[in-house]
């Protein structure tokens, strides 16, 4: 923390006003007799004319440029109360008075913001920050790796705690766009500086949500939607932590209700299968009972694709057959049916490896890691791979015989669709996103809750080759979708309809 | 005092009447003093408002942090000490005793 001089924050609020003010003065010509006038006249007139104006989005950029914080929603409620209920003389009063508690919670009275006008702005704040690389990471960053460049997008994240949107910094950026040819910093050596960062304020622009936001930006953003008149949108990947709320810890469903509010002021949802758009529209029309505008949800399908590859995956050649799980571990993933299923069938006599790729939430892999432990001690051919890079992840779909994802409930199945990019059948379950993306071929479908159906499917694929080859025959006239695809559809079905001006 | 002589009048100076013209230049600068004073106290107030929301951010920073939790104990002790060198021991000991009942009850 650092103590400011009066004069310093007065200059940084004063340059704040003059960036938001010809977005809220009625007379944007007025401005330069206004900034000879001195940072308070400017806020007084700025002020003046957002009370006649009565505009939620105009209160909201006014919040932002006062204090260099995106507010909250009763914030908002509580400062447009304060303004429409103020006299003229006494207005710039009111409003100190009710955005006091906005502009002490945060750091932001420090900072320079600037506008992102009629623009299209794409929140990574998550990619952009974390190493993870699972379900909603690849999808973030191969949606990025193309739109960025080609079209005209600004990537922002969020300044520390959540106050407002800011510029990425070189590293961030790729991180999100360029996942598998950047080079991390060694250990300790971080050259990013989130605090020095520009604020961004998206203002009559497209705001689009790629990833699920972290629990602590749940609020703001939905302030955004219902206030800000920026025209939201997002990527809806699956309603797990309600619908299957039975399989994911209670902080997940936590967390996703507050996700929840941020769509229910959103315009469009972009959902990954035709199951996960059902959802969101189930979610939609349950949201007329309270008065709201119905929130469009369209099927832009995630791709049969691979991720980007820099090295081809090196074949080692081994005998042994090798059954590739991917997916991060957890009890929804069902991976505890899988090893069930191996165990059983390496009773049989049958002569199979193992290989779990993907990471999870201590709750459950310290069981999970004991289990693995346990088949290792009896001589199993078994082992989990966590934080490997798409290059060893498509070397092991190279060398994999099949691949298993016998899940529970997804919003897509990544796994499904990256071990058909490989031409590599798999085991599903029988029904939602995993079924839609079966419906092309190459894949034997199970029901995931009767473990053994597990069992005969593992077995009739590894025991014999036909099988197999008869599954590769079909991968192999599946019809296309790649990342190209994707990228470009999910830009006309979810940006196009959005760009258009403010919501008011 | 001499006395005034009759026929004499005291010398008065009748002031110059104004022209609407210059009345209305008059009454502008007024009008522009004042609005530059008024300028200036909303500046005062932001700035001071600032100030006071910039010290508030700081404080509570200061007061989450580790170093300011961890040195508490510190504190208190020094409390106890001026309060014994104010009041004597009896005295500070009986509201060391009623603040740990208040808190006991909360």
């Amino acid at each position: 923390m650092t103590v400011l001089p009066a004069e310093e924050l007065l200059d940084t609020a004063f340059r704040r006003l003059i960036t938001v003010a010809p977005h809220l003065l009625s007379d944007p010509a007025a401005l330069p007799a206004l900034r000879e006038r001195g940072a308070g006249a400017l806020l007084g007139q700025i002020i003046e004319d957002v009370r006649a104006s009565k505009r939620n989005d105009h209160v909201w950029l006014l919040c932002v440029g006062l204090t260099g914080t995106f507010p909250l929603p009763d914030q908002v409620r509580s400062a447009r109360r304060a303004l429409l209920l103020s006299t003229g003389d006494v207005a710039l009063i009111a409003f100190l008075e009710s955005t006091f508690d906005l502009a002490a919670g945060a750091a932001g009275l420090a900072a320079d913001i600037e506008i992102v006008h009629r623009g299209v702005v794409v929140d990574v704040d998550f990619c952009a920050t974390h190493l993870a690389h699972t379900g909603i990471q690849r999808v973030v960053r191969q949606t990025m790796a193309r739109w960025n460049g080609t079209r005209d997008v600004t990537l922002v994240g969020w300044t520390p705690g959540g106050l407002a949107m800011r510029s990425l910094t070189p590293l961030e950026t790729s991180r999100v766009t360029e996942w598998n040819s950047y080079t991390e910093p060694a250990d300790g050596v971080d050259p990013d500086d989130a605090l020095r960062a520009t604020l961004l304020v998206p203002f009559e622009s497209t705001v689009i949500l790629p990833e699920v936001p972290q629990p602590h930006l749940c609020a703001v953003l939905a302030s955004l939607a219902e206030f800000s008149g920026n025209r939201v949108g997002l990527i809806g990947y699956d309603a797990i932590p309600i619908v299957s709320a039975d399989t994911v810890p209670s902080a997940e469903t936590e967390r996703f209700v507050h996700y929840l509010a941020i769509i229910k002021h959103s315009q469009r949802v972009a959902g990954i299968s035709a199951a996960a758009t059902d959802d969101f529209r189930g979610f939609s029309q349950a949201l007329q009972a309270q008065g709201l505008p119905v929130v469009e949800s369209v099927e832009v399908s995630l791709p049969i694709a691979l991720p980007d590859l820099v090295h081809e995956p090196a074949l080692e050649g081994v005998a042994s057959p090798l059954v590739l799980c991917v997916g991060s571990q957890e009890p929804r993933k069902n991976q505890d049916a899988v090893l069930f299923a191996a165990e059983l069938l390496w009773r049989e006599g049958l002569d199979f490896r193992v290989r779990f790729i993907g990471g999870g939430s201590a709750w459950f892999t310290q069981g999970f890691d004991r289990r693995i432990k346990a088949l290792v001690k009896k001589g199993h051919d078994v082992e989990v791979w966590r934080g490997v890079r798409d290059d060893a992840l498509l070397a092991s779909y190279a060398e994999a015989r099949f691949s298993i994802f016998p899940s529970l409930h997804e919003g897509y199945g990544l796994p499904v669709a990256e071990s058909l990019a490989m031409g590599v059948p798999v085991i599903t379950s029988g029904y939602g996103s995993t079924a839609e993306i079966a419906v092309g071929g190459g894949c034997v479908l199970v029901d995931p809750r009767d473990e053994m159906t597990i069992v005969d499917a593992m077995r009739s694929l590894i025991a014999t080759t036909d099988r197999i080859e008869e599954l590769r025959a079909q991968i192999a006239t599946r019809p296309s979708r790649s990342w190209d695809d994707y990228a470009n559809e999910l830009w006309d079905d979810l940006v196009v309809p959005l760009e258009g001006g403010a919501l008011v | 005092m001499p006395p005034i002589e009759s026929g004499e009048t005291p010398a008065v100076v009748a002031p110059k009447k104004l022209t609407v013209s210059e009345r209305l230049k008059q009454s502008e600068a007024e009008r522009e003093r004042l609005q530059h004073e008024v300028d200036e106290l909303s500046t005062i107030a932001l700035s001071k408002w600032l100030l006071v929301a910039h010290h508030q951010t700081n404080q509570a920073a200061i007061m989450q942090s580790l170093s300011w939790r961890v040195t508490k104990p510190l504190r208190t002790v020094r409390q106890v000490q001026l309060k014994v060198s104010d009041v004597g021991v009896a005295e500070t000991a009986r509201v060391v005793v009623t603040t740990l009942q208040k808190r006991r009850k909360k």
